[in-house]
């Protein structure tokens, strides 16, 4: 392996980890060095494509981790790179320098390698970080038989399931909206119309019919004041898109796309969640 | 011959990607944390002084900034700003990465030991002769110390260069040999080669003990390396050198006795003397060329305090 820019002591630490991921993750090809966005001021020492369109980016270095790191993950996050950040370093790093670089790495999603001679050991995993840099919500602002839920949805986006992240919220949001028609049925809060209170199973029905009967059949004076139409329009908004979620991108560009989308979904999703939740606080549903 | 003074350069932006570090660049370590605080400054500031590098089929050969080079590399820079020097002989090649990086940079002294002799290889070639080491520092301007000391790690047997170098590779805070420890031991061990031959049975063997002894910290400093070749110089101070030899043979062998137990067991007494004998001359000595009538009473009166008290120890002698 020809490197112009890793010092020679490390070059073992690189060849090991390529080993590594040949071995491990049926990686063969690896680029040296080399530039991967003319936007971005930083090449990685290695790097290589998977068949899912994501790219993993190994920096080795003597420590576990490096503050010119923090430019290069803030650039994946905000441009939705689908990247896997590892930093590979050589076994030995002193205690106390190894646990401040290691917490750092894992705040940041950056995967950790500790190298030693024919051994590379996955001290915790690198997320994508074109999901990673998906907005962290304050829990405590909602009640608390939601945090569990939405603590899970995000830990479960981060880790590189989005799709089920966002699924995870859209299913609260859902059971909030049937809770919410029953109440309405069970109080007659119907506008008055010549065929009278809408026929419909609030179970059962899809959750899109249960949000256009809300939408088009409720008496909004009887709710709440801040459980505006728009409000509800907003929530019906995410039926469209609920199932549009779980397709394989067929190109690093598809991936891009579908993990932009799935973030603005996401953060959309726990937004419309908590104002559903704070606007219907009174009807203790 | 000194280096060149007059070099024809031109300044201009160069294609990063079309330089390569120069061959003869004897610097063998880049470590990590330099690169990445000189990496952030770059990152700031851009490269704020050119490289210099010479042409050479169609590509450019790095002269100076070979860090500069790698940083602008990792940073994905597009061009670098460079001086464009004319293509310099071998030995100039090698005497002006001497010249610019050892003094500046402070090389590690493994990276000067290792390209020395191809200095003086070459040196040799030009002079005619072997080249001494007022030549050798003029030319790559080392100091002479520098070079003196660099000869320790020459003449170790390669082993121990690759042990040093092994070393050399890790972190700062992880290394356990230096090159510092490795001249104090040399320097120890060829005293006692040239001293107390009959000390030294196998030079490796006790260097590979040595070794060990510093690791288990048996050996608890560099400096007390240093009472080795005190041991050696028994002579030196009238020191019994049976005693000497004892005490050496029983030191280069597996065992927790240090360097300075066995000065404290053999040579220690005598050198204090010697340090007491000398000292009491030069206060003799001193004492006999003062004018005592031009003291001042309150001077002539410590004075005298002290001589009372010096007079009452060497009655303890007889």
């Amino acid at each position: 392996m020809n490197f112009r820019v890793l010092p020679s002591q490390l070059h073992p630490t690189a060849e090991e980890v390529v080993r590594f991921f040949q071995n491990d993750r049926g990686i063969s090809k690896f680029r040296i060095e080399e530039s991967v966005s003319n936007d971005l001021d930083y090449r990685p020492t290695l790097q290589a494509a998977t068949p899912e369109y994501y790219d993993f980016w190994i920096e080795v270095s003597e420590t576990p981790y490096l503050r010119s790191l923090d430019g290069v993950v803030l650039y994946c996050m905000t441009n939705c790179l689908p990247v896997k950040l590892y930093v590979a370093f050589p076994s030995g790093s002193s205690s106390t320098e190894y646990k401040k670089c290691a917490d750092e790495a894992r705040t940041k999603g950056v995967g950790l390698l500790e190298v030693s001679p024919g051994k590379c050991t996955v001290i915790h995993e690198a997320l994508l970080l074109s999901l990673s840099g998906v907005r962290s919500e304050e829990r405590t602002q909602f009640p608390a038989r939601y945090r569990s839920v939405l603590s899970t949805a995000e830990a479960t986006f981060r880790t590189g399931d989005p799709a089920k992240g966002c699924a995870l919220v859209y299913d609260d949001i859902e059971a909030l909206s049937r809770r919410l028609v029953k109440k309405i049925q069970k109080n007659n809060w119907w506008t008055h119309s010549a065929t009278g209170a809408p026929a419909f199973n609030a179970d059962k029905d899809s959750w899109a019919s249960v949000m256009d009967i809300i939408i088009n059949r409720t008496n909004f004076n009887s709710l709440p004041k801040a459980a505006k139409k728009s409000l509800l329009i907003r929530v019906a908004a995410l039926t469209d898109v609920r199932n549009d979620t779980g397709h394989k991108p067929k190109n690093r560009a598809a991936r891009i796309k579908r993990d932009r989308e799935l973030r603005t979904r996401f953060e959309s999703a726990i937004d419309v969640l908590r104002d559903l939740v704070d606007a219907l606080r009174p009807l203790r549903i | 011959m000194p280096i060149p003074t007059k070099v024809n350069a031109d300044l201009t932006d160069i294609a990063v990607n079309k330089i390569d570090r120069n061959p003869e660049n004897p610097r063998i370590f880049f470590r990590a944390a330099e690169l990445e605080t000189l990496l952030n400054s770059i990152r700031r500031h851009g490269v704020q002084v050119p490289i210099s590098v010479y042409k050479e089929h169609g590509r450019y050969v790095l002269i100076d900034g070979e860090r500069r080079w790698r940083c602008s590399l990792k940073l994905n820079k597009k061009t670098i700003p460079a001086l464009v020097q004319d293509k310099p002989d071998a030995l100039h090649n090698l005497l002006l990465m001497f010249n610019i990086h050892a003094l500046r940079e402070q090389w590690d002294l493994l990276t000067i030991a290792l390209k020395l002799p191809r200095v003086i290889s070459l040196l040799q070639d030009r002079l005619k002769k072997e080249p001494t080491e007022k030549d050798i520092a003029e030319e790559t301007g080392l100091p002479r110390a520098a070079i003196r000391r660099s000869r320790f790690l020459m003449d170790m047997p390669q082993e121990y260069r690759d042990q040093l170098l092994t070393d050399l590779q890790k972190p700062k805070s992880q290394q356990q040999l230096s090159e510092d420890f490795f001249i104090e031991l040399e320097r120890a061990l060829k005293t006692v080669e040239r001293a107390l031959p009959q000390a030294l049975d196998s030079k490796d063997r006790a260097r590979d003990i040595l070794i060990e002894k510093y690791k288990t910290k048996v050996i608890p400093n560099l400096v007390d390396l240093r009472f080795i070749p005190k041991i050696a110089r028994a002579f030196k101070v009238s020191a019994d050198e049976q005693r000497a030899v004892s005490v050496l043979r029983k030191l280069f062998q597996p065992n927790n006795y240090s360097p300075k137990e066995a000065f404290e067991q053999s040579v220690s007494d005598a050198y204090t003397e010697r340090d007491l004998i000398g000292r009491m001359v030069t206060l003799v000595e001193r004492l006999e060329g003062l004018d005592f009538n031009s003291l001042d009473s309150e001077f002539r009166t410590s004075l005298r305090e002290l001589l009372r008290r010096l007079t009452d120890l060497t009655a303890k002698l007889s």
